[in-house]
């Protein structure tokens, strides 16, 4: 897990909360991907402001699921939306 | 597509398709919108900035920009503007005819598509459905625009006329810069009077099918999932949105589940007066678009493709919802209007008699 990293929405991406999770939405297609992550992220975590640490410590703190099993989950969902290409990865602060 | 969330309900459309304008400078003989005149009511520039508001606040992500032709508003690149401020994804459906240096400087925008429309590769087969002079001013859109590298398509509407002109349009296209989507063609508007000369027929619709698969980079928005290959599957839609992911605006501000089904009976409510967020949560007409179900289609081995197909369609050609698409390759549900009783089969499949004398009903 890189913890420190920070991640943003790619060029054209856009996502809103839905009751199952998040719905990502690219114009590149345009499409859409359903990630059924419920209220485990908030959409903000995409503008850049928090790391992953920061975001795998929150959730770990809200539901009391062990950190490395929250990490490698996080882990595995930020892989497969930048694979997508919604998001990006931005340099280590 | 992960259809079980869409049908859990989503907060609010993924896209609205936004006809700003009745008025148009052409008189396209298939126009779904029997477009021509501007009329009375139609929303003023306030308004139209309320529904950008509405939607934008609601996280709506784009708006499919249409008419009549968008550009007859004075108003309208004023309004795209305030979109693209609000963060909104705009694809414009255009005739191409304002379309200038000018114009193509202020679209000049990463939240713009341009879907200029076509239906013929040369001007005597596209003038004759859209009008003398078309095609020329169409070209010089799509010039402008490619000279500031927007994203541009043609649109062609798939009709017994522009069947035989794909090749060359899938090459006016390439040599345009261009892309090239194809639509389907709908019997609402004018096109309902013409419906029975210019609809393709089912053998003609299997070719187009086979095309398809042998033009994967022309797209097809989510106009034929009835027919969507396997090899397409992964490109579009498989199942109609209207009410679930998509809905329409009218240019007097009429809110419908569907671009195409601007009937009195699908009026789901009316913008700036009712709240767009309770006619999408609460509108009797949206729940039975979300309800509805195509009995006759669930034990066909295509469902997963189409899930009935088009319900505009299928109520055009026989005035009731949850009908099978008559456009669907298979058929096995399909219903004839005007079998009223016994029919010779001749040892031949009688789905597709029936098939065919539906498709093909004399003018």
């Amino acid at each position: 897990m890189r913890s420190q990293a920070v991640w943003q929405l790619a060029e054209g991406a856009q996502v809103r909360r839905e009751g199952f999770g998040l719905l990502f939405y690219s114009c590149r297609g345009p499409r859409l991907y359903f990630l059924s992550s419920k209220n485990l992220i908030e959409e903000s975590f995409f503008e850049g402001k928090d790391t992953v640490r920061e975001l795998v410590e929150s959730i770990h703190a809200k539901y009391g699921l062990s950190i490395s099993h929250v990490g490698e989950k996080v882990d595995q969902i930020l892989e497969s939306l930048q694979r997508k290409g919604l998001i990006y990865e931005q340099p280590i602060r | 597509m992960s259809n079980r969330y869409v049908e859990m309900g989503l907060s609010a459309p993924v896209n609205v398709a936004w006809e700003v304008t009745y008025e148009c400078n052409l008189s396209c003989i298939h126009c779904v919108s029997d477009s021509g005149q501007k009329r009375d009511g139609e929303l003023t520039t306030e308004q139209c900035r309320q529904v950008i508001d509405t939607m934008s606040g609601m996280k709506v992500f784009q708006f499919n920009i249409g008419g009549g032709e968008p550009f007859m508003r004075g108003d309208f690149l004023d309004l795209m503007q305030y979109a693209h401020e609000m963060g909104m994804v705009t694809c414009i459906s255009t005739n191409g005819s304002f379309i200038d240096g000018e114009v193509a400087r202020r679209l000049d925008h990463n939240l713009v598509y341009i879907q200029v429309s076509l239906d013929g590769a040369s001007a005597s087969s596209n003038d004759a459905i859209r009008g003398r002079g078309s095609f020329r001013k169409a070209l010089r859109a799509i010039e402008c625009l490619k000279r500031r590298d927007i994203e541009v398509s043609i649109n062609t509407v798939l009709t017994k006329l522009s069947l035989p002109e794909l090749d060359a349009l899938v090459d006016l296209a390439a040599a345009s810069g261009a892309t090239l989507r194809v639509s389907r063609f709908r019997p609402s508007g004018r096109g309902k009077r013409i419906w029975s000369q210019l609809n393709v027929s089912r053998e003609q619709m299997l070719y187009f099918s086979d095309w398809l698969s042998c033009h994967m980079d022309v797209s097809t928005g989510d106009s034929f999932f009835s027919i969507t290959a396997e090899d397409r599957r992964s490109l579009g839609l498989n199942m109609c949105g209207a009410g679930k992911l998509t809905c329409s605006v009218s240019p007097l501000g009429e809110v419908y589940p569907c671009a195409f089904l601007q009937e009195k009976e699908f009026l789901a409510g009316k913008l700036p007066e009712q709240s767009f967020a309770s006619i999408w949560e609460s509108s009797p007409v949206f729940h039975r678009f979300r309800n509805l179900d195509v009995k006759s289609c669930e034990s066909c081995d295509r469902f997963d493709f189409c899930h009935g197909g088009c319900p505009a369609i299928g109520y055009h050609t026989q005035r009731r919802l949850g009908v099978s698409d008559p456009g669907c390759l298979v058929m096995c549900g399909i219903e004839d209007p005007l079998d009223a009783g016994e029919h010779e089969s001749e040892g031949k499949d009688e789905r597709l008699i029936l098939a065919s004398s539906w498709l093909e009903v004399a003018p």
